[in-house]
């Protein structure tokens, strides 16, 4: 049997029903919600029994009026009949139908999580509400300005000229007087040597100071771009950082490339005094030098211990090498007072780096990546995580390893993801600290490393971030190697010249 | 009489397949023969007839097709097929079952009170 024809609905559609009758086919037609096939047919059925009954009825004896109550009395509920006929109809649909019906949900429904998930993507904010700066600055700003080095340091810096590039660009190991960029940087030194008293006076701080992510952060950064016409610093000098960015340690030393040439024209100060025979003046330089780094080895952050290490590690071999050089020319009670200090004692407190202010600024970026209330336990952020990870890239950066740093938070936070993760960061962090805090020559110093070591591959590792942990501990083992490499040297003139020569040189007066 | 919804649901499909394996039938007069035949036991409005009608003929036990009538009207007959056969058949012997099992039931109690008052 063929089902519905639609020749046989509209014969039935087209004769009239009393008006009754329907709006009661009309009311369930409406509520059936069906594909507009099945509702004309369903219409066409209900007319014709209406009519049946119509027909019936009147052959009873009954008047339209008295039928027609009839017909509605016993008709029952129109809505809930259009549900089930719906319910009735609906099922009845061919497999085919259902299930791209299905599909369609589908679709819809991943379009929408989709639409959701992008709009997530868009529009989800961090929750930050820890400022881990104020903490790694707590013991910095307890101290008065005028104790603290860095504004001396900063004024004095917004003053310096840079190297020129064509010095900038060679190895400073072979600049010396009499190479053929001498004369260059002979006018550079006569430039800046105005400041060196100035630098003298940061150095005689009591303390370091230098406020991470402070107020004038961004001024230093704008008045040494304008000073220095350097256009790209000055668009890094933005006057309103993204509140939303991760801050990064990188990010937050903007001091740091210029601390160095100022390193380096102490050195080259000291090289251009010695070759003059001006013996005190060349270890003048040097011991400010060395004093300078000593203050910024009083940083927070790794990497300006690493800095102040090198600078420190560098004013001690420029030193050996005057010796080496001039030991001979140097006055008797000069050649005295140093080969009298502590030039076989290593002094290993002053040079032991720590990882505080790291560990500080990783959980900053934990929460500037997670919608979270600082502890680390909330739903990552993919925009969020990817800002930290072109923070990373930026190639300024990359080129002298910062960038390294923002990729390996980056990396390590996205797994943050749990308080118990940061909390196992913690513990890892505390584990190693005791390990480097073992004497030089313990062979279980190196069971730290291995630890980090074999956590950075395995999926517990990376979930406990020992990724950047193992980034950071071969700096410090490197640091470490170097103490022992000097302290094992044993020539009296040359290597002698170990790390710290140079309390007992400033009790003799030498320091400026 | 008022039956429960619940006790009807299960008894309708069967009347309805019942009076189809006599013959073809259009909505109306299944609401007039569903009556008369029980002997008006069981009354069928249009907003229970034809959602069953439908849930029938989507589980492929019964099958419809529009037929002009004397008067030129067009009606939907519904008529069972094979697989609504079987239905019934089965149907009918499950009910058959539930009918003696229930008479037993309900006889078997009143058989008790009966003995109590005449003993």
């Amino acid at each position: 049997m063929t089902n519905s024809s639609a020749t046989m609905q509209k014969s039935v559609s087209n004769t009239a029903l009393p008006s009754a009758l329907a709006n009661l086919t009309e009311r369930v037609i409406r509520g059936t919600r069906l594909w507009r096939s099945e509702k004309r047919d369903v219409r066409a059925e209900l007319e014709s029994h209406f009519r049946e009954g119509l027909e019936e009825l009147a052959g009873e004896g009954l008047t339209e009026e008295a039928a027609i109550r009839v017909l509605c009395d016993s008709f029952g509920n129109p809505e809930l009949t259009a549900k089930l006929i719906r319910r009735g109809k609906k099922r009845g649909r061919p497999m085919i139908v259902k299930i791209a019906i299905s599909a369609s949900i589908a679709l819809l429904g991943a379009a929408g999580a989709g639409g959701a998930y992008v709009a997530y993507l868009t529009y989800a904010k961090p929750n930050p509400s820890i400022d881990y700066l104020e903490t790694l600055n707590e013991s910095i700003v307890e101290h008065a300005e005028e104790q603290r080095a860095w504004p001396v340091l900063r004024d004095t810096l917004l003053q310096f000229k840079p190297m020129p590039e064509s010095l900038s660009a060679l190895n400073p190991a072979d600049v010396k007087p009499g190479s053929a960029d001498w004369t260059a940087v002979q006018a550079w030194l006569e430039t800046n040597r105005p400041l060196i008293p100035a630098l003298a006076a940061a150095a005689s701080k009591p303390y370091y100071g230098f406020v991470y992510g402070g107020s004038d952060t961004g001024e230093f950064m704008r008045r040494l771009a304008e000073a220095n016409s350097d256009a790209d610093l000055l668009a890094r000098a933005a006057p309103e950082p993204d509140p939303l960015a991760p801050r990064l340690i990188s990010l937050l030393l903007p001091h740091l490339a210029d601390v160095r040439t100022v390193a380096w024209f102490l050195v080259y100060d000291a090289r251009d005094h010695a070759a003059a025979g001006r013996y005190a003046d060349a270890w003048s330089s040097l011991d400010l030098d060395h004093r300078l780094a000593a203050k910024l080895f009083e940083g927070k952050t790794l990497i300006e211990q690493l800095v102040g290490a090198a600078v420190m590690r560098m004013t001690c071999g420029e030193m050996r090498r005057i010796l080496g050089e001039h030991g001979d020319a140097l006055p008797p009670e000069m050649y005295a007072t140093i080969v009298q200090s502590h030039l076989f004692t290593m002094q290993d407190a002053l040079l032991v780096p720590h990882l505080d202010g790291e560990r500080l600024m990783f959980q900053d970026a934990v929460q500037y990546v997670f919608t979270d209330d600082g502890g680390g336990n909330g739903r990552l952020i993919p925009s969020q995580f990817a800002k930290l990870q072109a923070m990373g890239t930026a190639d300024e950066s990359a080129n002298d390893g910062f960038g390294v740093e923002a990729g390996l938070i980056a990396t390590a936070a996205r797994h943050a993801d749990r308080r118990d993760t940061l909390a196992k960061y913690e513990e890892l962090w505390n584990e190693l600290a005791r390990y480097r805090n073992l004497p030089l020559h313990d062979p279980n110093r190196a069971l730290g490393e291995q630890r980090v070591a074999q956590l950075a591959d395995s999926d517990e590792g990376r979930k406990y971030a020992a990724r950047h942990l193992d980034a950071a501990e071969p700096q410090l083992r490197g640091s470490a190697d170097s103490r022992m490499r000097h302290g094992q040297r044993g020539d009296a003139r040359v290597g002698g010249a170990g790390e710290a020569p140079f309390g007992v040189w400033r009790l003799a007066g030498g320091a400026r | 009489m008022q039956f429960e919804r619940e006790l009807l649901k299960g008894v309708l499909p069967l009347a309805v397949l019942k009076l189809l394996r006599l013959r073809a039938m259009y909505g109306y007069e299944l609401v007039k023969e569903v009556s008369e035949k029980s002997d008006g036991v069981l009354k069928l409005g249009q907003s229970t007839l034809y959602p069953l009608l439908y849930n029938l003929e989507a589980q492929g036990l019964i099958e419809s097709e529009w037929q002009e009538a004397k008067s030129g009207r067009g009606r939907k007959y519904y008529r069972l097929t094979d697989a609504g056969t079987k239905r019934l058949e089965r149907d009918l012997l499950q009910w058959d079952e539930l009918v003696r099992g229930m008479g037993r039931l309900v006889l078997g109690g009143l058989q008790s009170r009966m003995a109590v008052l005449f003993s």
